[in-house]
């Protein structure tokens, strides 16, 4: 008849393909809503020439650029909590670059600009990259607290470093000067939204191609990984790397946005406010944490709110998304609609999974 | 020569409460958790010491209430976050890593952002040219004495047979008759309990803030990383630390009292890998 043979029982089960983690989905017509949406604040704010909104929306959309850099470590299985350190590390490169060669950004035709933000790419890289290393042979519950110890240890490592002083910021004795970059708002609102849309289209483009194909399949079984001629620790390593790069480039410009670098750019604040991004926008998608990430940004600057109770918002969130679905937090496969049965069998026992079966050894 | 037997004796007195908090760090890892909240509880444990300092009385006789209080909010935490979460050691770590910005969030509501100092109220003594703290002294005596009570009851009592039965092997000590559950909710909470007796104790040498506890959390952790899953190796541990982040804050400069446990427990979990916890047991 022209239809497919059914069958029932033990046998349907059996035939059944195994579950593979979802690519992220191509963009459809409700992410160009969602494009026009997150669009139309800054069309608006620069028909209007407000500076406020101006301001707001380029540190908006430099979070979004943030959020989405994250997902590369999404993808391969890696919860890292510490992803403040690229972040910063490439602001604090661009302080230390502009401060020792000295480069201004006037007077080279925007030369020095990117070549401050591809040193900030490339010291994010080196950052990403360490972490990597450390973690290469860990659990996913040791990748989280190892990420988020290497965060605290650089923020103890840039209060150290107190020249110049700067007055009337916060964190006054240990911020350090970074020549301005754009010289006005509206200038950074743009190159803040072409950032956060080249980031999106980036990731999204890595993230569908063979190469996410690889991520995934080693975040979900080395084994199969192998078999499929993938070498899933060092495709662990290139992502921390790439989400590292990506992360120095927003942790820059916010360095040339702002005319100054703090050590409260390596905080569990921004640590905690990708994964929160990631996890209420959805990492399944990539346009989602990014659009979460710019929103959570522009209303925490609008509503003013204190960045304790912003890191308990972020931490909550994560959290709810631990117990909503506990065996896939701070992963790509995460939903919060999804809630397995209390008698699946976690993924930590789950044979032939080397890195999860190591964290099956972690909690004995 | 003498600014460095100084820091050496004043980095293991500073690390003996430390202890405490490390072998809190410990136990929950024997039950498979990481106890990523354990700061808050250190934190907790200055606080009231703060509070009883304020009222005339000596820091650390306030270590007895902030352990009993940790206890039960211990308890409470294993039982609502923890149980649940059990199979899968990342959510719980998640689930109490947001407990622990809690705990900074309620601190900072109720004491304020803003340092505070515990003062000594004790008498000071001087050997040759090192000075110290009676109270360190009666409190590093204290925490020793803790430390070798608890390795007699690990060995040599029914209930540690217990423990030490359940961290090998739960399903072996379920089945001789052992309450696995309950022994891991109890293992967890006093764990938290023991880490707010450290915050007590060690009030009176570190800034007390809401935020005290992420190093507090870093120095349990490194600690227990380095020092291993024994009481003995992780009082070593603690002393060890205590002596080289004293002598790196004060040859150094102050951050450094925090880069060294984070590095120590970053290069630790780097170098043994995830076989660091395998061996943890109560």
């Amino acid at each position: 008849m022209g239809t497919r043979p059914r069958m029932k029982g033990a046998g349907a089960a059996r035939l059944r393909p195994a579950k593979t983690p979802r690519a992220p989905s191509r963009a459809g017509s409700g992410w160009w809503v969602l494009a026009g949406c997150a669009a139309l604040p800054f069309i608006a704010a620069g028909l209007l020439h407000d500076r406020f909104a101006s301001s707001i929306l380029a540190v908006a959309g430099l979070k979004g650029l943030f959020a989405v850099s994250w997902l590369f470590l999404a993808a391969s299985g890696q919860p890292s909590l510490g992803h403040a350190l690229p972040y910063g590390a490439g602001a604090y490169a661009v302080a230390f670059l502009a401060r020792r060669l000295p480069l201004e950004s006037s007077g080279t035709a925007g030369f020095t600009p990117a070549v401050l933000t591809a040193a900030a790419a490339l010291a994010g890289a080196c950052a990403g990259g360490l972490q990597g290393r450390l973690t290469r042979r860990l659990t996913p519950a040791l990748i989280a607290a190892v990420t988020l110890a290497t965060v605290q240890a650089a923020h103890s490592l840039a209060t150290m470093w107190t020249a110049p002083v700067m007055r009337g910021v916060s964190e006054a004795d240990t911020a350090i000067p970074v020549p301005p970059f754009p010289a006005g708002d509206r200038g950074a609102m743009w190159i803040a939204a072409a950032a956060m849309a080249a980031g999106v289209l980036c990731v999204g483009a890595v993230l569908r191609s063979r190469a996410g194909v690889a991520l995934r399949t080693a975040a979900a079984d080395e084994r199969d990984a192998a078999a499929l001629g993938f070498d899933a620790p060092r495709l662990r390593f290139v992502a921390f790397v790439a989400s590292g790069a990506i992360a120095g480039i927003a942790g820059a410009f916010a360095a040339q946005f702002a005319g100054r670098v703090t050590p409260g750019l390596f905080s569990w604040h921004a640590s905690l406010f990708v994964a929160a991004a990631a996890m209420l926008g959805g990492p399944f998608t990539v346009a989602g944490p990014a659009a979460a990430g710019y929103v959570i940004a522009a209303a925490a600057q609008i509503a003013d709110v204190p960045a304790g109770v912003e890191l308990a918002f972020f931490a909550a969130v994560v959290a709810a998304a631990a117990v909503r679905d506990p065996q896939r937090v701070l992963a790509l496969s995460f939903g919060w609609n999804h809630r397995p049965p209390a008698s699946r069998v976690p993924e930590a026992a789950r044979p032939g999974t080397v890195r999860t079966a190591d964290a099956g050894a972690a909690g004995r | 020569m003498e600014l460095t037997t100084q820091l050496i004796a004043s980095g293991l007195l500073a690390g003996a409460p430390y202890a405490l908090a490390a072998w809190g760090a410990a136990v929950a890892l024997g039950a498979g958790v990481l106890n990523l909240a354990l700061g808050a509880f250190f934190t907790l444990g200055a606080y009231l010491a703060l509070e009883a300092a304020a009222r005339g009385i000596p820091a650390f006789y306030a270590a007895g209430p902030a352990a009993a209080a940790a206890l039960a909010l211990g308890a409470g935490i294993e039982r609502l976050f923890v149980r649940p979460l059990r199979p899968w050691p990342l959510a719980s770590a998640v689930v109490l890593l947001a407990v622990g910005v809690a705990g900074e969030a309620i601190f900072f509501f109720v004491w304020g952002g803003a340092e505070r100092s515990v003062p000594l109220r004790l008498s000071v003594v001087q050997i040759e040219h090192v000075v110290v703290a009676g109270a360190e002294l009666f409190v590093t005596a204290g925490v020793t004495l803790g430390v070798f009570a608890l390795m007699a009851l690990a060995r040599h009592t029914r209930a540690g047979l217990a423990v030490r039965a359940a961290g090998d092997s739960a399903e072996i000590a379920a089945a001789s008759g052992v309450h696995v559950e309950r022994l891991r909710t109890w293992a967890f909470a006093a764990g938290c309990a023991a880490a707010a007796a450290a915050g007590a104790f060690a009030s009176p040498n570190t800034p007390v803030s809401p935020s005290m506890g992420r190093a507090a959390l870093l120095f349990s952790l490194a600690a227990a990383a380095i020092g291993g899953p024994g009481l003995a190796g992780l009082f070593a541990a603690s002393l060890a630390l205590g002596v080289i982040t004293n002598s790196a804050a004060g040859y150094l400069a102050p951050q450094w009292g925090v880069l060294v446990p984070a590095l120590v427990f970053t290069a630790a979990a780097a170098w043994r890998g995830s076989s660091l916890w395998g061996r943890a047991r109560a």
